[in-house]
């Protein structure tokens, strides 16, 4: 999008008097300024980023990681920001945003290190399979980050391997012992190499 | 994760309004519609202020369908008891919308600072009505309280309260006479009469024996009006309003 170079819009931004420079300069910077302007209002001033989560089992309470990219032009604390949640199954999920109980500041231009963002509480008896719902990230400010679709996939609880019994563990140890023994028994005495 | 406008309803927050006044916290958040098709029979199912005790309203609440790129609000009244001044606290609502027939879940979370206490513009009487709802007999009873200092000239003569489904009045207090649609309202009232009776509900009592029924599969909030007349004027004075449970869809 930028055609002048890094150069040159260091030198137009450093001099408050840089529009007035020469008339052919300003008609190659009109069309410019207005890309821009539509690239702007496209781009998102925050951006939410969320961490692949594990695979979830009814009865999880799975907590989603992810970054944040701050463009808005101004520092973000921790309560500043806000998410939404909608689409998904009320009788499979409850969200609980954790964002905001760690404090942080995320200056302009800048994105956070992984942050705990929120924890979804994966109802008991949520058939297996993928369960789909929406996020948003909001600032105080009323930007945001757009809908992000996400999916969490809810596995049936893992057969549980059964203990080997105590007596059953007992009875492998004499075993092992026994034929210990009587290998020591049978055998033939090493030769001592010294 | 795909990130694009979201082709069903899709609610986003705007600033809140926070009161406090009175020993209690109000809020109002307004949400918007701004995903691409309309939401229907948008029910709220919680609103939460950090840790504190709501007081208003009961849920689930009905707020009907919420068209693309339009708002609404979520109200809630908490006490302010444990809340200080100038914290931060996590609001958060919880409620369901219906979209081509699923019913699909939204939560919506917004930090607000609480303001110092200010004087309220306008008192209200202090009066609440509680349902009990025995299911199995398909009927909502009521008591209405009269919480005013016992010492206060305001006495209850009257309750009304909304409700959005079909049912018929099957308890009225000796004294009282309730007028009703028999969908949309019941009003329940003492006859207009120059000094207040026993049938007025005096400060610091409770009334009972108010009762409808309905078939109606479930319980919704609905909204109530509580009126009272000053007994040393004989005129009208200051009316309470709430929400409390009637007969709602499943």
């Amino acid at each position: 999008m930028f055609l002048a170079s890094r150069g040159e819009r260091e030198a137009y931004s450093a001099t408050a008097g840089g529009w007035r420079c020469n008339a052919i300069r300003r008609v190659r910077w009109i069309p410019l300024l207005v890309l821009m302007l539509q690239g702007t209002a496209r781009a998102e001033p925050i951006k939410l980023q969320l961490a692949a989560p594990p695979i979830a089992q009814p009865g999880d309470v799975v907590t989603f990681e992810g970054t944040i990219t701050n463009t808005t032009g101004v520092t973000l604390t921790a309560s500043d920001l806000f998410l939404n949640f909608s689409g998904y199954d009320p009788s499979v999920f409850a969200f609980t945003q954790l964002l905001g109980v760690s404090d942080f500041v995320l200056p302009n231009n800048t994105f956070s290190r992984l942050l705990k963002l929120f924890d979804a509480s994966i109802a008991v008896g949520t058939p297996t399979g993928e369960h789909a719902f929406s996020v948003e990230l909001q600032d105080t400010f009323d930007n945001s980050s757009g809908v992000i679709s996400a999916r969490l996939s809810v596995e049936s609880a893992r057969a549980i391997t059964p203990e080997p019994s105590s007596f059953l563990l007992m009875l492998a140890g004499v075993a092992g012992l026994a034929g210990r023994h009587k290998r020591s028994k049978f055998a033939k005495p090493r030769k001592r190499l010294d | 994760m795909a990130q694009a406008v979201a082709a069903g309803p899709n609610f986003t927050t705007r600033p809140p309004q926070v009161l406090n006044s009175g020993g209690r916290v109000s809020i109002a958040l307004p949400f918007l519609n701004s995903g691409g098709a309309t939401a229907h029979d948008v029910k709220l199912t919680s609103f939460t202020l950090g840790s504190a005790v709501r007081i208003e309203p009961v849920f689930p609440l009905l707020l009907g369908d919420v068209g693309r790129d339009n708002a609404t609000a979520a109200k809630a009244i908490f006490s302010s008891a444990g809340l200080v001044v100038g914290g931060r606290y996590l609001i958060t609502v919880r409620g369901t919308y219906d979209f081509n027939g699923s019913i699909l879940g939204f939560t919506l979370n917004r930090y607000v600072a609480i303001p110092t206490a200010a004087r309220s513009p306008i008192s209200f009487l202090a009066a609440s009505v509680t349902a009990t709802v025995n299911q199995a007999a398909d009927t909502w009873s009521y008591t209405v309280a009269n919480k005013e200092a016992v010492e206060s000239p305001r006495f209850v003569n009257a309750v009304s309260i909304d409700m959005q489904a079909s049912f018929v009045v099957t308890g009225t207090p000796p004294g009282w006479i309730a007028d009703t649609d028999n969908f949309s309202y019941v009003l329940w009232y003492v006859p207009s009469s120059g000094a207040p009776s026993s049938r007025h509900i005096a400060p610091g009592k409770s009334l009972g024996g108010f009762q409808i029924h309905s078939h109606a599969a479930a319980s919704q909030g609905e909204s109530y009006t509580v009126t009272s007349v000053n007994v040393q004027t004989g005129d009208g004075d200051r009316v309470a309003f709430g929400t409390t449970l009637g007969p709602g869809a499943a």
